[in-house]
């Protein structure tokens, strides 16, 4: 009995594939902060893989980060735009922060690059609709950078929900939030306006929206009542220092300068059903 | 209808569960931060069988490889084969349209209409 119920959950098994290293593929990392870290350790694991390039706007930072993570040999440039120019790549991974996502992405996407993008895609939905046109002329691929997809506990949410098992979806909370969680890992990119862009929403926010989502299978969401708040009390923030993070630590970061630094948003967003 | 918060800081211990209620049962996702991937347990789905109200537990998977290299790897796959993207852009559009429209009500004050062109 529960083995019939269970079985109507499977998917069709992904097959294991054997990884050919006839031909590598050639990948610049742009951003090379915090993420960027965990691109480069999975592409090193991948044997028809080459990093040929990486960029950042912070002098030596670029160097730095591929001495630091054993990559070897690898052109450096100042910035997105001069790395694609005199690169011949078969793709890129933006690992910048949110603020920067569109323009970078848009432009590899016009030069013929593949582009696997960090979450969240971007800050704006003009920046997301600009994206997706620039993919759609391009002809190129771009993935979002979104690892639970791909979590067996996960996938088996969207199993869930496309079996039947539960009917008709009406509703769904989800979110949740932090007792104290405010990510400092390499500095206050996260949570300053002029990088981050959003705060708590476009941080962890998009991860929750797209298990939910992607579980009922993206309806276009239809209109949307947020609330935000940002309490007063200053907070006292602990970074990890690392050179050419123009901050030091500690830090007291007052929710005034920030963005949002400790936003709590409730929305809902109303979707064609019962 | 989906009912969403989300917070750095707040007085609370635990994110809280996520809920999908459906006509013909309810599942529970006990307490998830997601980005890890990990849950505060296994799901449970609730339904009514034959006039009992009966609960069932997925068993929870010990998935051992990482996400964050199948994330790599089927990108590369996509790249090499000419293949899909493992996560679409016409998904996660309507996924920054909340996001983006949350901020704008937000600051509006009211509910808006969210308009979504056509790509
Ligand atoms: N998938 C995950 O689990 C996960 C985890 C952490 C962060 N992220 C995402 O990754 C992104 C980066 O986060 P981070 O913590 O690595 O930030 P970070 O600040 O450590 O690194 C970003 C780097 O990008 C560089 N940069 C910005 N614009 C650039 C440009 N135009 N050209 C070249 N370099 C540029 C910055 O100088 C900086 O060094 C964010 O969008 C974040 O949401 C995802």
């Amino acid at each position: 009995m529960a083995g019939s119920i269970l079985d109507r959950f499977k998917e069709a098994v992904e097959e294991s594939k054997e990884i050919t290293t006839d031909k590598k593929i050639r990948i610049g990392i742009i951003g090379t902060g915090w993420i960027a870290e965990a691109h480069v350790a999975n592409y090193l694991k991948c044997p028809d893989v080459e990093i040929v390039a990486a960029a950042d706007l912070i002098p030596g930072k670029a160097e730095k980060f591929c001495k630091a993570n054993g990559i070897e040999g690898v052109r450096l440039y100042p910035d997105h735009k001069s790395l694609i120019d005199n690169e011949q790549l078969d793709a890129v991974s933006v690992c910048t922060y949110n603020k920067t996502h569109a323009e970078c992405t848009i432009y590899a996407l016009e030069h013929g690059v593949n582009v696997l993008l960090e979450k969240p895609m971007c800050v704006t939905l003009e920046e997301a609709v600009a994206i997706c046109k620039a993919e759609k002329a391009s002809g190129k691929i771009l993935s979002i950078g979104f690892q639970p997809r791909f979590d067996e506990n996960m996938k088996m949410i969207r199993k869930i929900v496309q079996s039947g098992e539960l009917g008709q979806i009406y509703y769904i909370q989800t979110g949740g939030g932090r007792r104290r969680g405010i990510p400092t890992p390499y500095g206050t990119s996260f949570i300053e306006e002029k990088t981050a862009g959003l705060g708590a929403l476009a941080d962890i926010g998009c991860y929750s929206l797209d298990m939910v989502l992607n579980a009922i299978g993206y309806p276009k969401p239809l209109s949307v009542s947020g609330y935000t708040s940002a309490f007063s009390a200053p907070i006292r923030i602990t970074t990890r220092v690392i050179p050419n993070t123009p901050r030091s630590s500690p830090l007291t970061i007052s929710p005034q300068r920030s963005s949002a630094s400790r936003t709590t948003s409730c929305s809902t967003s109303a979707f064609p059903g019962p | 209808m989906l009912d969403f918060r989300i917070s750095w800081a707040m007085n609370l211990d635990t994110p809280g569960d996520t809920i999908i209620l459906g006509t013909k049962g309810g599942l529970r996702v006990p307490s998830t931060e997601c980005w890890n991937g990990s849950i505060g347990g296994p799901l449970k789905i609730y339904k009514t069988v034959a006039g009992e109200e009966v609960e069932m537990e997925i068993p929870e998977k010990n998935d051992d490889t990482d996400n964050f290299y199948k994330k790599i790897r089927l990108f590369v796959d996509a790249v090499k084969e000419g293949g899909k993207a493992p996560v679409p852009s016409s998904q996660i559009l309507y996924n920054q349209a909340i996001i983006d429209g949350i901020a704008k009500s937000a600051r509006l004050g009211k509910e808006i209409t969210l308009e979504i062109p056509e790509i």
